[in-house]
């Protein structure tokens, strides 16, 4: 619509644009049959940009209130991603996907907008700076983070004597460069896999020479006759930083030791985790044996006197029995896909009872019941015999 | 993998903007240039509907809140920091591109109820 304005009421504003005559607005109102009187008195002039068509800098983003407050505190949100991979939005400690919705009406970013009519000034104008059928959102998600692993183990850490020299090792800030996940949930990762810092890098140790360290630490707290939970870990170092760097040795306590509340100096044994790491090494080794050769061995590996006990549901997502026979099969080993571990699982085995598979699926699941309950029914399908529920593949 | 950071700026405060939603696509006379032209005239009623004089049209409307509120970010290319190793051939891919907040969008007016024509 064009419509000539008369020239001697031609005001402009600061934006410099002419603002439009009150004759022309009065016929306006007047033509388009509206009352004058239920009109409040000011009017917004809206004009389009002068760079609108060429502006293909703007992006339209929904949060939620929790994503909005955490930019406006001065926080970033980080896209993550390459051209082959769907892109995440990552703040300091969770991952979200990044997708854009499109819609049908068109949406105009409009400046210096009033929404209610009420305006000291009896006209304004604003402008619309970018116009859009589509806008990104976020919904949360857990990141894939196997990669990591993957890449530590090509070069896993025995020793000073055995590095070597050129091959690729890993900073957090690697990490945020090709991980698509958040640093928050990066650092726990790397702590779910034990991983250590030697010299600045990220490295995973390779499990004999892990297990050399952990020997060494269980024989000498017997010669001394330390108790489980009062254990000097100055003196574990003092003893053995002869043969293994202190770092190393330190962080080796953290993950299998407690530092005491009541004394600082002191640490208490982890049993269950040691357990665990004494039954690991055991089944990593033979892959299939008898159960109860199994159990007696890791008596044996075991420490007497420190009160160091064996339980089934202690290595649950270590390995699983069909008896008389034990077999090692290791979580950490499989897919970090809910999808792709569910196949491989019923690969494994072609039916689990519940308790079995929960303990292989409640870390892709964040140990949430009724996320864990939710997947069984969606990837897996059941029947009871004997009063037992199992699980099969739904393929 | 590329990291791009969206976040808000330091020099410029942080604007809170609205939403215009109009039903069916917006039509420019072909061939001309609509940039910095008008658009149209807002009108408030005094129960505080919006009516919006658009060509020949006028449409009544309606404030909404929006669900989620909207954050509008502009694209920024911004120069990488200078290490003294760096050669001047380095010196030409030293962009980072980033994304900062404009403004906030909480509300919105949906024109959503057919156009009623204007006669002149």
């Amino acid at each position: 619509m064009e419509v000539t304005e008369t020239e001697e009421s031609a005001l402009k504003d600061r934006t410099n644009r002419q603002l439009r005559s009150k004759e022309l607005l009065d016929e306006l109102i007047d033509k388009a049959k509206l009352n004058k009187d239920d009109l409040e008195p000011s009017v917004q002039h809206i004009y389009l940009s002068n760079s609108l068509t060429a502006n293909e800098e703007y992006k339209l983003l929904e949060l939620d209130d929790d994503g909005l407050n955490y930019l406006l505190e001065g926080n970033s949100l980080i896209i993550r991603g390459s051209e082959t991979e769907n892109a995440v939005c990552c703040t300091k400690n969770a991952t979200f996907s990044f997708k854009v919705a499109e819609i049908s009406n068109p949406l105009l970013i409009t400046s210096n907008l009033s929404l209610s009519g009420k305006c000291d000034l009896e006209a304004s104008n604003s402008e619309v700076l970018f116009l859009t059928n589509s806008y990104f959102l976020m919904a949360k998600e857990k990141p894939k983070l196997q990669k990591i692993k993957n890449l530590l183990e090509l070069n896993l850490y025995s020793g000073r004597a055995y590095e070597q020299n050129n091959a690729q090792k890993y900073t957090i800030e690697h990490f945020l460069d090709c991980i698509q996940a958040s640093e928050e949930e990066i650092y726990q990762y790397l702590n779910y896999i034990q991983a250590f810092q030697i010299d600045g890098f990220w490295r995973l140790l390779d499990f004999r020479y892990l297990n050399q360290i952990m020997d060494n630490i269980l024989k000498l707290i017997e010669e001394k006759c330390w108790l489980f939970d009062k254990i000097p870990a100055k003196d574990i170092y003092q003893e053995l930083d002869s043969i293994y760097e202190i770092s190393v040795l330190n962080q080796v306590v953290l993950y299998y030791f407690t530092r005491n509340d009541d004394d600082a100096n002191f640490y208490s044994m982890r049993k269950e985790k040691i357990v665990y790491f004494y039954a690991d090494s055991i089944l990593r080794a033979t892959i299939k044996m008898r159960f109860t050769e199994f159990q007696m061995i890791l008596e044996k590996s075991l420490p007497s006197n420190l009160g160091l006990e064996f339980n089934l549901s202690l290595i649950q997502d270590l390995c699983y029995v069909e008896e008389p026979y034990i077999y090692y099969l290791n979580v950490l080993d499989m897919p970090d896909d809910l999808e792709k571990r569910f196949k491989y699982l019923f690969e494994k085995r072609k039916k689990w009872c519940l308790e079995e598979l929960r303990a292989f699926v409640q870390d892709l699941c964040s140990n949430n019941a009724s996320e864990i309950s939710n997947a069984l029914t969606k990837y897996c399908r059941s029947y009871t015999q004997n009063g037992t529920k199992y699980f099969t593949s739904r393929v | 993998m590329v990291q791009i950071f969206i976040k808000t700026s330091e020099d410029t405060g942080i604007n809170e903007w609205a939403i215009i939603e109009l039903q069916g696509d917006l039509e420019c006379e072909n061939g001309k240039d609509i940039n910095g032209k008008f658009m149209a005239d807002l009108f408030f009623n005094k129960d505080g509907t919006p009516i919006l004089i658009l060509g020949h049209h006028v449409m009544y409307g309606k404030v909404c809140n929006l669900e989620k509120p909207m954050v509008l970010i502009k694209k920024h290319k911004k120069l990488n920091e200078i290490d003294d190793g760096m050669e001047l051939d380095d010196m030409k891919e030293n962009f980072k591109t980033e994304y900062l907040v404009k403004s906030v969008i909480r509300k919105k007016i949906l024109f959503n109820k057919r156009p009623k024509p204007i006669v002149f």
